[in-house]
């Protein structure tokens, strides 16, 4: 973000490297020890960083495989050969679930980050600058969030699931496919919430102060304006991940996802849901980890939120 | 009229499989005289009086009555009023009945609809001049009495069929019902600008003609098998002449009585909304005495299947509800503790698999799946048969179907005439299937993968979006897994996989190399058998599935058989109902040892309804399963 | 302000004109057959098909269909459906009055309790009320509402036989019978779309106030002695606005899509089941209908969104 558009003014020059050193110390360093001291955040990384490990070398060390039909033991409750119970195939639901964890949090983090980036980067530049760049991007997000998503996704799948198949192999293009196209359809919201922060952000005195003395653009919206707009980001971010897991199941009960075998834990809970009453459990493990993994990564993002932003931090 | 052979009958009949009444019935029905049914009853040497043939047992608590009376025998009327266990003296008095189908009818005009749910909708309100029961015969719905040789009513040659109209009967505003409407329902589904739905029944009538108000003779283009498509069951429902008179071809449809259905059926019209609701009121003059039983009929559309069960069988709060797609052991949990019923019938259809015999990882000319590309192992017999060793169906039927399917050694399964004598036994052997695939030159590789001349085993399995489907992919998979062969599943959703032929994954486009999904035949195969044929008419080839004919040839899998083109050719123009079923025994035993496609599972019908309702007489040959609503009656 | 609104009015106009354009477009691509369901009958020759097709143009090239359809609109006929054939604007008119009873009712109960609850989270940060609230929040967030709904099915109409699950649109009874059938109809539906909206709106509302809580002037209205809740309705909420104008900016244009997996569930006739019905149907008519009235319906929202943006901070001005 070097978009240093200021004239290099001798008081400009004076001014960097105080503004410079002021956002070092209270964004970094500061924040760290913040985000260290807030117990919900501290608790919420241990939570997310337990599934993620979990999910990584879960599959290792309970190394039963996902598939193992056994028709004969189908619809188990939990017991000590299945801990989390057997499916209407008879298959494992933990080994199941430990392996599309994988799969979902992937997808839900990189879905995520994509539309955080494309939101947070279009809706600063429309809130900051205003004016022609502000009509044009938000003309673009009313079309983009006038598009009806479902026939859109089928377009866009059949258009080039097969090209990335061939290109990176069927289970990466897909992977690639799904995130994108989640995550592309999904910054709009986050651009219009920072692009309104950003509108009344910078008609604040320290904003107007700071161009006075002609700070950089790109570093006036990046180390001044973005820790004051973030929180909704953060909120947005937090229900992206959760939209993201359950997106992905989605697509793949259109036949749009994944190959129907790979177990993913928004399609564990599609596949339990008509035998809820008879078999509660079979949704209840893959509920609870896309519970625990938004609610953490929320708790990191407030624990985030609240190490960044600059007037909190000063308290 | 119908095919049974002589023999078949006559060995029904001793083993009390048939009444006598039905024996009869059936001979007469396959152009015989009395003199040699007289004979052939004493070849017998029997007055056996059997039962009628019950039907399939229901799942539950409800128990079908037997099965709607024989077919009429020379002349009698009387069988139009089939046999029914409750016979009331009164119409009407029986309150709603509440009806759910998962997917809510959207047009209820039998010739210009989009499917099953439409059908059914009309069905409330239409009728046809006859219906096919559960042994395949016609009974008389708005006929007087079934055509036959022996009541003139059947030209000998084949050539016409003349039907005598019930007489008395109304249409709901009151206009009398005439041979003008029949033959005004044919000029209007004739149409081409008209788009019936239904024209391909139509095909091989030349005209329709009134000969009296109560006559209407039927003459085809040339004499033809099998006369009973023209007005019978769904495709045959009579619309009236002086409400879409004017709406005929390019106008048809901008009708407004497509949304307000006007027939001769057990309930008028009251209200509907497309897509959603469908309200109807008793017919005060149908023309059965005494139906029907329930005053109103209310139909609701949308959802999903699985509460629709829910909503029959757990809260009652409807009375039945259609084509219940839903595992079985869930059902029975849904089931339990309530008063409802499962109601199964028989079907005709069967999950199948579709091998690929062109190369779908080639493309030639735009095309993927060409016909000029052969795939490198299913076009070997030896490797499908290996294949067809490999499919589990015992497991599949037991396990995932239920009493909802069953085992299937053969695609045109019922009518069972069409079974060969002595039938070949399907088999799942994955050790045999092993060795026949070392036989056949695929050899497992280093990495376990079978393998020949350095193209490996591999295949994609795609069918429609189902947990029921997926479920049978996982259990395929792993036995084909466990000898060798690299399995990559695909799923697809069911609009696109059996909608537009032109897009690539659509079935007909054969993006893969081995597929599943159920399709089944009506009670004449022909028209079934035509997925195994290359050329129908016209040009090499033209029935096969491919991009210059937009994928709309009915031979997906590209099977290339001359000899079976030639018999299928055969028993399109065979007369003699003896001959043509011997055919068609033929066609199903050569796609059973050729093994192009192979029933996976038979697949029976499975409604709910509430253990009081009773009459619904579910078979397969109906025109819906509404096709008795005015017989239908709550038990007290 | 009236230059403004005037200005933007006049590029909304090429803003719908081009929304429409690629809408059109899309459905035309994306795959799907109004005739699905007859390919599979080997009884229904592909002859018929391509009549079918004939007949309602959907074969035509895509400029021609959409100057046809252009050309309609412009009269104010929004075209038939293919698949049922009755005149579009009718079918909406039978679904629409029930999506905006069920969808605004959602909202009704949804924004003021979100309000409620995010304000009370927010001053009282992680207090237990705020920890409950966030667990509940996250929970509604993390279901997807098809569970939700059949959760309230199986506890409030199978276990419990309280309430019916299939939504009817004949309902007995006149008065109060009536509006006591139709609550039990509607409440399930209602509470599942509410639940789902107040999980997002809460975490929005506690995540704005903490944002305003701890700016300098909250602080000096609270030096000045004035009431905590005087502070916090008068001067921190009001600031807490903007980011919950920019989400109901963004989530209001949905009631003329209705709920579309809600609708389904509880089988309520309204625009959302309509709309996912015409779109596995690929009844181009119909869809258009809907997703153009909500592209119109987002140009419109996005407008109020940045004139509200104005009054609530009157620092920003009217670009």
């Amino acid at each position: 973000m070097a978009v240093r558009t200021s004239p290099t003014t001798e008081l400009a020059a004076r001014a960097e490297p105080v503004l410079r050193g002021r956002a070092h110390r209270t964004l970094w360093g500061d924040a760290f020890r913040q985000f260290r001291r807030h117990r919900m955040a501290m608790f919420g990384l241990v939570v997310f960083s337990l599934l993620v490990l979990a999910t990584l070398i879960g599959p290792a060390i309970y190394p039963r495989p996902i598939n193992d039909i056994d028709l004969a033991h189908k619809l188990q409750s939990p017991s000590l050969s299945h801990p989390f119970g057997t499916d209407d195939l008879g298959q494992d639901i933990l080994a199941r679930v430990l392996f599309g964890g994988r799969v979902s949090i992937a997808v839900g983090l990189a879905a995520m980050l994509i539309s955080v980036m494309i939101g947070t980067l279009l809706g600063a530049l429309a809130g900051f600058f205003g004016g022609f760049v502000d009509m044009v991007i938000m003309r673009l997000t009313e079309v983009m969030l006038s598009l009806p998503q479902l026939p859109l996704l089928l377009l866009v799948i059949y258009l080039f699931r097969d090209k990335l198949r061939h290109a990176v192999g069927p289970e990466m293009g897909i992977f690639l496919l799904i995130v994108v196209i989640i995550g592309g359809l999904a910054w709009m919201r986050v651009a219009r919430l920072v692009r309104a922060s950003f509108l009344s952000i910078r008609e604040q005195e320290y904003i107007v102060a700071a161009r006075s003395v002609g700070a950089g653009s790109g570093r006036l919206m990046l180390v001044h304006m973005l820790p004051n707009a973030l929180s909704p980001v953060i909120v947005a971010a937090s229900l992206g991940v959760a939209s993201a897991i359950l997106t992905e199941s989605a697509l793949s009960f259109l036949g749009l996802g994944f190959p129907p075998d790979l177990p993913t834990w928004g399609r564990i809970l599609y596949d339990a849901k008509d035998r809820l009453d008879s078999a509660p459990y079979w949704a209840l493990a893959p509920g609870i980890c896309i519970f625990l993994a938004i609610l953490s990564i929320n708790f990191i993002g407030d624990g985030l939120r609240d190490a960044l932003d600059p007037r909190r931090s000063s308290q | 009229m119908s095919d049974w052979t002589v023999a078949e009958l006559a060995e029904q009949f001793k083993a009390g499989r048939l009444s006598r009444r039905q024996f009869i019935a059936r001979m007469f029905a396959a152009g015989l005289t009395l003199p040699v049914i007289a004979s052939v009853l004493a070849a017998c040497g029997s007055s056996n009086s059997g039962n009628n043939k019950a039907k399939t047992n229901t799942g539950g608590a409800a128990t079908q009555p037997a099965a709607a009376g024989s077919a009429t025998a020379a002349g009698s009327a009387a069988a139009g009023a089939a046999a029914s266990a409750f016979n009331p003296t009164k119409r009407g008095g029986g309150g709603t009945l509440k009806l759910l189908w998962w997917q809510g009818p959207t047009l209820p005009n039998p010739h210009i609809n989009n499917g099953t749910k439409d059908f059914d909708a009309s069905r409330i309100f239409y009728e046809p001049l006859a219906e096919f029961d559960v042994d395949g015969n016609l009974v008389p719905v708005l006929a007087a009495e079934i055509p036959t040789v022996d009541n003139g009513g059947l030209a000998k040659d084949g050539t016409s069929v003349t039907w005598k109209l019930k007489p008395g009967v109304t249409w709901h505003d009151g206009q009398p019902f005439t041979a003008d409407d029949v033959a005004f329902t044919f000029q209007y589904v004739n149409d081409p600008a008209t788009a019936a739905g239904t024209a391909g029944q139509y095909v091989t009538v030349q005209s329709v003609d009134a000969v009296d108000p109560q006559t209407v003779k039927v003459t085809f283009k040339s004499p033809v098998p099998f006369w009973q498509t023209a007005f019978v069951g769904a495709n045959g429902m009579i619309i009236p002449k002086h409400i879409f008179g004017p709406y005929i071809g390019k106008e048809s449809r901008n009708a407004p009585n497509n949304l307000k259905p006007l027939g001769t059926g057990p309930y008028k019209y009251v209200d509907f909304r497309p897509g959603d609701s469908l309200e109807a009121e008793i017919n005060p003059n149908y023309h059965v005495a005494n139906r029907p039983f329930f005053d109103h009929v209310s139909l609701k559309g949308g959802g999903d299947a699985p509460s629709a069960a829910r909503a029959v069988l757990q809260t009652g709060d409807y009375d039945y509800a259609w084509n219940i797609q839903v595992a079985y052991d869930e059902l029975q949990g849904y089931q339990k503790g309530g008063t409802g019923a499962i109601v199964i019938f028989p079907g005709s259809s069967a999950e199948s698999m579709y091998f690929n015999f062109t190369d779908p990882n080639k493309e030639v000319g735009g095309e993927v799946s060409s016909l000029q590309t052969k795939h490198p192992f299913f076009t070997d017999v030896k490797v499908r048969q290996a294949f067809n060793l490999m499919f589990d169906r015992k497991t599949v039927v037991d396990q995932l179907y239920g009493k909802e399917g069953q085992i299937v050694n053969y695609l045109v399964y019922n009518p069972s005439k069409y079974l060969p004598a002595t039938q070949t036994q399907l088999a799942f052997d994955p050790t045999k299937a092993g060795q026949m695939l070392d036989d056949a030159g695929w050899k497992k590789g280093s990495d376990g993968i079978r393998a020949n001349n350095g193209v490996k085993m591999k295949i994609v399995f795609a069918t429609s979006v189902n947990s029921l489907r997926q479920n049978e992919q996982a259990i395929i998979k792993k036995t084909l897994e466990s000898q060798g062969i690299q399995v990559e599943l695909k799923s697809v959703d069911a609009n696109i996989f059996f909608g537009d032929a032109s897009n690539p994954d659509n079935l007909a486009q054969m993006h893969f190399d081995l597929g599943m999904w159920t399709n089944g035949t009506a009670i004449d195969p022909q028209n079934y058998l035509r997925a195994f044929v290359s050329q129908t008419h016209g040009q090499a080839n033209d029935n096969i599935s491919q991009k210059s004919n937009n994928w709309l040839g009915t031979n997906v899998t590209r099977y290339l058989n001359p000899a079976f083109d030639q018999i299928w050719q055969q028993a399109a123009t065979e007369l003699d109902p003896i001959k043509r079923a011997d055919l068609f025994k033929k066609m199903n035993q050569m796609i059973a040892d050729d093994a192009p496609k192979l029933p996976l599972a038979g697949r029976n019908g499975v409604s709910v309804a509430k253990g009081n309702l009773q009459g619904m007489d579910l078979q397969p040959w109906a025109s819906s399963d509404l096709y008795r609503l005015a017989y239908w009656y709550r038990k007290s | 302000m009236t230059q403004f609104v005037a200005r933007r009015v006049l590029i909304a106009i090429p803003t719908l004109i081009a929304i429409s354009l690629i809408l059109f477009a899309i459905l035309h691509f994306a795959p799907g057959d109004p005739f699905g369901q007859l390919a599979l009958n080997p009884d229904i020759p592909p002859e018929v098909r391509l009549n079918l097709r004939k007949q309602l143009g959907i074969d035509d090239p895509l400029p021609l269909q959409y100057t046809r359809w252009v050309t309609q609109v412009a009269q104010g006929n929004w075209g038939y459906s293919f698949v049922s054939r009755v005149g579009v604007t009718t079918l909406i008119r039978q679904r629409l009055p029930t999506t905006l009873f069920i969808v605004g009712m959602s909202y009704l109960i949804a924004i003021p309790l979100a309000i409620l609850i995010g304000v009370i989270s927010a001053v009282k940060q992680y207090s237990w009320l705020d920890n409950v609230a966030t667990t509940f929040a996250f929970l509604g967030i993390s279901l997807p509402s098809f569970f939700t709904g059949l959760v309230f099915i199986l506890i409030f109409s199978i276990w419990l036989r309280w309430l019916p699950f299939i939504y009817s649109t004949h309902l007995p009874g006149t008065g109060l019978t009536y509006l006591w059938e139709l609550f039990k109809h509607a409440i399930m539906p209602i509470m599942v779309l509410a639940l789902l909206e107040m999980a997002s709106l809460t975490r929005f509302v506690r995540g704005a106030m903490l944002d305003v809580i701890g700016q300098d002037y909250v602080r000096t209205a609270r030096a000045k002695g004035l009431t905590e809740l005087r502070v916090i309705v008068k001067h921190a909420f009001r600031n807490a606005l903007i980011p919950l104008v920019t989400i109901l900016a963004l989530d209001l244009p949905a009631i003329i899509t209705g709920a579309l997996i809600t609708e389904q569930i509880f089988r309520v006739p309204g625009m959302g089941s309509l709309l996912i019905n015409s779109l596995e149907a690929k009844d181009t008519p119909v869809v258009m209908f809907i997703v153009f009235t909500y592209a119109i319906l987002v140009v419109i929202f996005t407008l109020i969104a940045d004139i509200l943006y104005g009054i609530l901070d009157p620092r920003i001005k009217y670009a």
